[in-house]
């Protein structure tokens, strides 16, 4: 169950069933998009312990930088999409580094105020972001010979880009690197009285963070062809974060089944009844009370007791903590 | 004279802010929890004063019901709910709290329906106050007079009395508190109460200024997110002074460049972290 | 007379109107086993703190290996060769005791770490250092265990291993025994003089047996200061140190 190349395998599956189960392209990509972005915020959020509030300025950033690009310049898609990775990662490393300056419960709230900061400015600045309506009018252009202009196609590109994202951040996460921000993350003063210069480790998982979002961004910008006031707005941010959650920040597949989760009960719960908030808002507080691990939590558990306890009590242990993530 | 009645809008808004945060503070400083349900208790005091003025009751009755029933109900949610997840990484307090303050805001939608409304000044205070050449409505007057008194008897409760004095020391060491004979049980759902009260009040008294929408949950937990930062957890005078600077701020900014208005806060949060990052005067 | 390795000039440290430390100075000769010892509040760990650079000194200097360190922050002392255990257990609770040791190994080398492509398993260098402490401390067979279920007297024995990971010239043990049982304390006394030879080690401690028996000199705190240095004969005899302990504690003994 820890070993990341069955995780790998569980999000190729995801990959190639969606399109069986939901019927809309549009929505399938969206799944994936969000997929990326709470993986991003997990790579902050369980493995270095920052709670950031300021995951929706990386992703709108992505989103405009894309838009701007691809309308008012001639740059092929991939270098812009590498473009809104580049973005969101400077952005990210700025606010990051600020952010770090003050601990725990002021970060989250340093992280929140940032949002809003930006989301202001945004919507200050609308000869360049359109304001209110936001970037209209993205062309989806192709690559090359391939044209990426139906839903199902363009699925198939942000599928790979998906796949592409997921083992990259498992990489770094199963790397030096990702054990240390697990060390930060149990111990932050132990880590920096052992040599890690813990601060710029931090900063660092900001850059990584806010490159992969920041292509979240570019991709749903792409989809939906705009690039809209809310890709920037609290909420967004609030959203990935709880996907990250609800999907269990123990491991990086977790933050997939966070976000499938949310797109798919927000688009089908919010037509039969507008006020599905509600019900969201009650999950979240079940989740706090009862299940603290979220749905990979959940899965883990019923693997374990259908298979018996294989292994002695550190195996256990490893499941949010450990080595083998 | 514009630059007058901005200056004066703003210390009543500041006030309101004061009164928001002052309440995130110390709940903060005894119980050491984030409570992003913060906003929907400013949310829910200014519909239960919209909705009570609706059934007639007078402004005053209002104002003070819509206070105690917010404390009652944040109470209940902290018996409840909320004493559970102490224990756990504040993580899960965030996520709870954000749980609530969604399921609050949605009541308020399928209560009182998704656009907000605009409500009416208590007739006694409709006028403008005339001071020279300078005119100030008396509601907004009211405001700053009130929460004048009410910040002083804040003073007077956390600094003069034993109720203060234990939930100062709560802040340092709830166990010594505790082995000194206090439930600190009841004292913190106490002071979990009066911090939700307080923001419930500050919804009250602003929603005749700025009406009621459901949404005026989120904006309002930003702004005490950042007095707060600004100020200084745990501290009244920085979430006061916070709570002036940014009010005044903002209301000055809305005569230079209206755009900038939410924006220079936000701004001036960033500089407060750089400059100076323990705030102007918090504690650890 | 060679060279101190570690030495320090008017060291003091204040919190606010508090005075924890004051006017301390030291000179630490190297491979040399040092101990700090002193009555509760009499500021030993205070010390710890500002010679590691957790804490920053309001006043006086700091010299290591020749270079004023005052200025350093925590990392970048270890990185200059000093490292530390803590009074109060401090480790990676829920992660294997041999990834504790690896993380203490490669923060001697911290910017390797940043690696972000290289899996973690291939960090030789680390691992190897690890290995070898796990099994210089005897805790090899609960190598793959969390740190966590360790008995108390392993954790404190981990604890002493973070600082030996980075291979540095100096140790700072704070209170290496505390809350062990006999048999355990043994064996830390056995390590301690052991990690004498091939490094300086500087010591809090309480239990006077162990600091009378392998110390090479003993400076005894009060109150933030310095009250007296010597052999741990000179300050067996002392008076002064009596007073200060009370009279009660310097049974001295064996361990």
């Amino acid at each position: 169950m820890d070993r990341p190349i069955f995780h790998f395998a569980l999000a190729v599956l995801v990959a190639l069933l969606l399109p069986f189960f939901i019927r809309s392209g549009t929505l399938a990509t969206e799944v994936l998009v969000f997929a990326i972005a709470a993986a991003g915020c997990n790579l902050l959020l369980g493995y270095t312990g920052l709670l950031s509030f300021g995951q929706g300025i990386f992703f709108g950033l992505g989103s405009y930088t894309l838009g701007l690009a691809l309308i008012h310049t001639t740059l092929p898609l991939l270098p812009t999409l590498v473009l809104a990775m580049i973005v969101g990662s400077v952005v990210a490393i700025v606010i990051g580094a600020l952010s770090i300056r003050r601990q725990g419960v002021y970060f989250v709230m340093l992280t929140l105020a940032f949002a809003q900061l930006f989301y202001f400015l945004a919507y200050t600045f609308s000869d360049i972001t359109g304001g209110d309506n936001g970037l209209i009018g993205i062309p989806r252009r192709g690559i090359g010979p391939l044209a990426l202009n139906s839903s199902w196609s363009y699925y198939g590109f942000v599928a790979v880009i998906f796949l592409i994202s997921f083992a990259a951040l498992q990489r770094i996460a199963t790397s030096t690197f990702g054990r240390t921000l697990l060390a930060i993350r149990y111990n932050g003063e132990r880590a920096q009285a052992i040599g890690f210069p813990v601060r710029a480790f931090k900063i660092a998982a900001f850059a990584v963070s806010g490159a992969v979002t920041g292509l979240a961004g570019a991709l749903h910008a792409l989809l939906i062809g705009i690039a809209p006031l809310s890709d920037i707005d609290y909420h967004t941010s609030e959203s990935i974060l709880v996907m990250t959650i609800i999907g269990g920040t123990g491991n990086l597949f977790g933050s997939v089944l966070g976000a499938a989760f949310y797109v798919i009960v927000s688009d089908t719960l919010s037509a039969i009844w507008p006020r599905w908030l509600l019900l969201l808002g009650a999950l979240l507080v079940v989740l706090a009370l009862y299940v603290q691990k979220g749905i990979w939590g959940v899965i883990e558990s019923a693997a374990r007791a259908v298979r018996g306890r294989r292994g002695g009590p550190s195996a256990m242990k490893a499941d949010s903590a450990g080595s083998q993530r | 004279m514009i630059y007058l009645f901005q200056l004066m809008n703003g210390i009543g808004l500041g006030m309101l802010y004061f009164l928001l945060a002052v309440g995130l503070s110390v709940i903060f400083g005894l119980l050491h929890f984030v409570n992003f349900a913060h906003g929907a208790f400013y949310l829910l005091g200014a519909y239960l004063c919209y909705a009570l003025l609706q059934y007639g009751v007078g402004f005053w009755g209002a104002l003070v019901l819509a206070a105690i029933i917010v404390a009652a109900i944040a109470a209940v949610v902290e018996t409840g709910l909320l004493k559970r997840i102490y224990r756990l990484d504040h993580m899960y307090h965030i996520v709870a709290t954000i749980g609530l303050a969604l399921m609050i805001q949605e009541i308020v939608i399928i209560v009182w329906g998704p656009v907000g409304s605009s409500v009416p000044a208590p007739k006694a205070l409709t006028g403008a106050i005339m001071l020279g050449h300078f005119i100030y409505p008396e509601y907004r007057l009211f405001v700053i007079g009130f929460t004048a008194v009410l910040a002083a008897i804040l003073w007077w409760v956390l600094e003069g009395t034993r109720l203060g004095a234990v939930v100062r020391a709560g802040s340092e060491s709830t166990d010594m508190v505790s082995l000194l004979g206090y439930d600190i049980n009841r004292i913190n759902t106490a002071v979990f109460a009066l911090g939700a009260g307080l923001a419930g009040l500050a919804g009250a008294l602003a929603a005749p200024i700025r009406g009621v929408d459901p949404f005026m949950g989120v904006e309002a937990l930003a702004v005490a997110f950042v007095v707060v930062v600004i100020g200084g957890m745990g501290s009244y005078t920085g979430a006061l002074i916070a709570g002036l600077l940014v009010g005044i701020v903002q209301s000055l900014m809305t005569t230079l460049w209206p755009a900038g208005a939410s924006l220079a806060i936000y701004i001036a949060m960033v500089l407060v972290v750089l400059v100076m990052p323990r705030g102007l005067l918090g504690r650890a | 007379m060679t060279a101190a390795i570690l030495s320090t000039d008017g060291l003091g440290v204040r919190y606010g109107s508090f005075t924890a430390l004051s006017e301390v100075s030291l000179s630490i000769q190297p491979n040399t086993i040092h101990s700090v010892i002193g009555p509760n509040g009499a500021g030993k760990t205070t010390l710890f703190h500002a010679l590691t650079g957790r804490v920053r000194p309001s006043s006086g200097r700091i010299f290591f290996d020749g270079h004023d360190i005052t200025a350093l922050t925590d990392d970048r002392r270890v990185r200059r060769g000093l490292a530390r255990s803590f009074q109060v257990t401090s480790l990676f609770h829920r992660l294997p005791v041999r990834e504790n040791l690896r993380l203490a190994a490669q923060g001697r080398a911290p910017w390797q770490a940043l690696k972000m492509w290289q899996s973690a398993d291939r960090n030789r260098e680390a691992i190897t250092v690890a290995d070898t402490i796990l099994e210089r401390l005897d805790l090899a067979r609960v190598a793959g265990r969390s740190a966590e279920e360790l008995s108390h007297g392993q954790q404190r024995r981990l604890e002493v291993g973070m600082a030996m990971a980075s291979r540095p010239f100096l140790i700072l043990l704070d209170e290496p025994t505390s809350g062990m049982g006999i048999d355990d304390i043994a064996t830390m006394k056995q390590l301690i003089a052991d990690l004498g030879r091939d490094h300086t080690v500087l010591f809090i401690e309480h239990n006077m047996g162990i600091v009378m028996d392998i110390s090479d000199r003993v400076t005894v705190m009060q109150s933030g200061r310095k009250l007296v240095e010597g052999t741990p004969g000179e300050i067996r005899d002392n008076p002064e140190v009596r007073r200060a302990y009370l009279g009660s504690m310097m049974t001295g003994g064996r361990a």
